[in-house]
């Protein structure tokens, strides 16, 4: 199945919205890029390609991402930083029942006061996109890092 | 959370091996943390997580969903990190001063409570000890 025009650039102006909500600090917004209930995962390169189950963050609903929220904001103690996505075109690499199946690559900069900037995360993400009557959603969004050794933590989603 | 009869009752473990692993079982997951040190200043922390190989296909969930708590993103972890770096920046700001933890005193000892860090002076001690052999 192809994709039509209009839902290309759909699918493009959600990927450009979801990296600016984030890179915004806007994380209340996050959950809403979701369907419910979703699949999110957060996991190194390591482990996806030995088929190994465990990720740095695993989600499954909205409830676990507005959960998430409220740990960003509130209760993990953390250095402040800005975070800014640098994503690459979604590649839809198949359109079925199921959805848009879609990749995209990335590198996540944080930048804190007074210090240099540092690449956080780099990688791609392996997504599923669907169609709801609120637009486009993400039924799964599989964020697979490539830099296995994080600089400490990683405290905000990407 | 789910009781697990090796426990023999409600647990929390955190074991440490020497100067560089923990063991640990925090509900239902189990994990090691190693540092393994780089160089002055630098370390890095391993974390590998495990189970059993007869748990049922839930219990491997719950493992999994509980990770969540720990590792370079987890609730309960990833601040630990975060205090540690804002420690190693306060140590190096001022090269030619040492760093005392005197909280409850500058001793080792045993407590009946947490207002204290006689455990990371207590390990200090045995490695200073260990290192001078």
């Amino acid at each position: 199945m192809k994709l039509d025009i209009d839902t290309l650039l759909d699918l493009q102006q959600m990927y450009a919205d979801y990296a600016a909500a984030l890179d915004a600090g806007d994380f209340d917004r996050w959950p809403g890029f979701f369907t419910d209930p979703c699949v999110y995962r957060l996991q190194s390169r390591e482990n996806f390609d030995r088929g190994l189950p465990l990720a740095a963050l695993s989600f499954e609903s909205r409830g676990m991402l507005m959960d998430r929220v409220v740990g960003v904001r509130d209760t993990i103690y953390h250095d402040p930083y800005y975070q800014r996505h640098i994503v690459g075109a979604p590649r839809v690499t198949a359109v079925d029942a199921a959805g848009i199946h879609s990749e995209a690559s990335y590198v996540v900069i944080r930048t804190k006061r007074d210090r240099l900037a540092e690449i956080l995360s780099t990688g791609r993400s392996i997504d599923l996109v669907v169609r709801t009557e609120d637009g486009l959603r993400f039924a799964e969004r599989r964020v697979i890092f490539d830099n296995d050794l994080i600089p400490n933590s990683i405290i905000a989603p990407i | 959370v789910v009781p697990e009869d090796w426990w023999q009752g409600h647990t929390v473990v955190m074991t440490t091996l020497f100067p560089s692993v923990i063991i640990q079982q925090q509900v239902n997951s189990l994990s090691t943390r190693h540092i393994q040190p780089v160089a002055p200043g630098v370390f890095d922390f391993v974390w590998t997580h495990f189970g059993f190989a007869d748990d049922s296909p839930e219990m491997k969930r719950r493992r999994l969903r509980q990770a969540n708590l720990f590792g370079p993103a987890g609730y309960v972890s990833a601040d630990d990190g975060e205090v540690i770096e804002f420690a190693q920046q306060g140590f190096e700001s001022t090269p030619g001063a040492r760093t005392l933890s005197e909280l409850d005193g500058r001793d080792v000892k045993p407590t009946e409570h947490m207002v204290t860090e006689t455990l990371i002076r207590g390990m200090f001690e045995y490695w200073r000890g260990v290192m001078q052999k």
